[in-house]
């Protein structure tokens, strides 16, 4: 059997074993359930509020849930199954322990395209719902004149804005979720491989709240992308007078591939050397 | 070419100073079935882990029809079922659905889900979440899953834990049949030597990590001669001869008729000599010998596993 034979066998078992629990589905409804409520309550802090700002605020919550849902996914694929026995019923097939890594990986990657284009869909459901992911305009009164709306950003402009921060946080989501098996790699146990990737994960996302690091620093991290491009669409929808900053996109791609590389080269590493004694 | 499904050669790991296996050396034949006794903590376990590929080696090479299972784990592991201690599944997942996960990683249909659950007598619980089987049911399951698309060579691990005597019947039963009408080979790790007698061509007994007898049991026993059976024309008096001329033989009466001499072959030619000048000449003689268990734990210095 080709190599390709056997990770598309192995990757129809995960995907038997994801389907067949009901882990995913409590990621789907926590990250639609969360979009869609903070699409529904959000409140901007300037007053301004638009479509895209509802859009932005609820696709930012989304990502978060989705976030934390995949770094648990990530962190437990594993670990989990060393934890709970499984591993030592499912290796001794004629398989690589590569051929289960890549697996799993593709595994991790749908799941994480799964949620997001789950988070994109109810948090554009919510912009349409409050006046449509059009243009965004400003109306002006001057001397007691009502003057024509003036179009700040177009409507397809700020289409191609989402899609960026969309793609961008894709890869971002499976960037994390690789990291989680890497770090589940690490462990035989389910507690200690979490909590790893949780305080790793809170490092990436909250540098600059947690460690007071600058812009530069923050740049050079993968997981603070997507909050900042979807921070940047919401002033945009805002009519605040800002630009969209084109070289986020590449760079946050280029960034999450390099970390999914290493993940995943660590992840082969470390999984086919090591001894399971669990 | 070599009937040997499994050659373990040279086989030894060790956790820093710790030598957990010492060059362990066996082979299993194509259609045995092969007991692996040892006391708890001799290395049973670490070998079926490296046989199951889930430990590697630190030397020594393991062979399955020949190929090396480090250098080409695929074609080696082909045929390779194994069920190492407890057997764990997906436990949200039920009987059915986990079976159908593993018949697809070996390469087995859905036929052969559904005659196995129905061999094991899961079929009016497939449907269950396995989180709520008990031991047994695990354990009839983890043997079905072993069983999934006609090994050729099936590693159990202690495969009668969490079952009653009726399960563990049948799982003598289930062993046989798939050994006799399938000529499945079996390696079987067991605290229980009475199961292993009855089930077992062949034998290896491993003590602190080291295999110190491996052979066809019966060719062990015989070996184990721990006395002997003298039919006598006058069984008393030729008690008092023994007794009085050879005490280590401990001779003793039976209600048989017979006279029970403990010892090994090398006291034979003094018994005879000794009954022969009393004008008790032995008419019929048979070996005592020992048990599996008794061997076992002469072999282990009494450690029972």
């Amino acid at each position: 059997m080709s190599a390709l034979a056997r990770v598309g066998r192995l990757v129809r078992v995960e995907a038997q074993k994801v389907l067949g629990g009901r882990g995913l589905l409590v990621g789907l409804v926590a990250v639609a359930g969360v979009t869609a409520l903070t699409g529904w309550t959000h409140a901007p802090d300037s007053g301004y509020e638009t479509a895209w700002t509802r859009t932005a605020a609820a696709l930012g919550a989304g990502l978060w849930a989705a976030e934390i849902f995949l770094l648990v996914a990530g962190t437990t694929t594993i670990a989990g199954e060393t934890a709970g026995g499984t591993l030592k019923m499912i290796l001794p097939h004629a398989y690589r322990r590569s051929d289960w890594i890549v697996a799993k990986a593709l595994v991790l990657a749908a799941q994480a395209v799964v949620l997001l284009a789950t988070a994109v869909a109810v948090a554009a459901t919510c912009g349409a719902l409050s006046g449509g992911l059009g243009d965004v305009t400003r109306t002006t009164d001057e001397l007691g004149l009502s003057m024509a709306p003036e179009t700040l950003q177009a409507g397809g402009a700020m289409t191609g804005y989402l899609t960026q921060s969309a793609l961008v946080s894709l890869a971002a989501l499976v960037t994390t979720a690789w990291v989680g098996l890497w770090i589940s790699c690490l462990f035989d146990a389910v507690v200690p491989a979490v909590s790893t990737g949780f305080l790793l994960f809170l490092g990436f996302k909250s540098a600059g709240t947690l460690f007071g690091a600058g812009p530069e620093v923050l740049e050079s991290i993968y997981a603070w992308y997507p909050g900042a491009m979807l921070d940047r669409l919401e002033d945009l929808g805002k009519a605040l007078n800002e630009a969209w900053r084109e070289g986020m996109a590449p760079r946050g791609l280029r960034l999450s591939a390099i970390v999914a590389a290493v993940s995943l080269a660590g992840s082969l590493i470390v999984f086919t050397r090591r001894d399971l004694q669990s | 070419m070599s009937d040997a499904v499994l050659e373990v050669r040279g086989l030894t790991k060790r956790y820093g100073a710790v030598h957990a296996l010492k060059g362990i050396d066996l082979t299993v034949r194509q259609g045995s079935i092969y007991g692996f006794i040892g006391p708890n903590g001799a290395g049973k376990t670490t070998t079926i882990r490296i046989v199951a590929g889930l430990v590697r080696a630190t030397e020594g090479d393991v062979l399955l029809h020949g190929v090396d299972l480090r250098k080409d784990r695929l074609a080696a592991a082909k045929g390779l079922r194994t069920l190492v201690e407890v057997p764990a599944f997906y436990g949200n997942l039920s009987g059915q659905a986990n079976l159908e996960i593993f018949a697809r990683l070996a390469g087995a249909d859905r036929a052969d889900v559904a005659r196995l659950l129905e061999r094991v007598r899961l079929t009016h619980a497939k449907d269950r979440a396995v989180r709520g089987y008990s031991l047994g049911m695990r354990q009839r399951l983890g043997i079905a899953q072993a069983l999934l698309g006609r090994p050729d060579l099936v590693v159990l691990d202690e495969p009668m834990n969490g079952l009653d005597p009726a399960g563990m019947h049948e799982m003598r039963e289930l062993i046989r049949e798939e050994n006799r009408e399938h000529g499945v080979t079996f390696f079987l790790s067991s605290h229980l030597l009475d199961d292993i007698q009855r089930l077992c061509d062949r034998i290896g007994v491993l003590h602190k990590g080291a295999l110190v007898a491996e052979g066809r049991i019966e060719d062990l026993l015989s070996s184990a001669v721990t006395g002997f059976r003298l039919r006598c024309a006058d069984p008393a008096a030729a008690r008092a001869v023994l007794v009085a001329s050879l005490p280590e033989a401990k001779a003793r009466l039976d209600g048989d008729g017979t006279v029970h001499v403990a010892g090994d072959a090398s006291i034979l030619p003094r018994l005879h000599r000794a009954l022969l000048d009393a004008g008790q000449p032995v008419v019929e003689m048979y070996p005592v010998r020992a048990s599996l268990e008794a061997y076992f734990l002469d072999l282990t210095e009494g450690v029972m596993g």
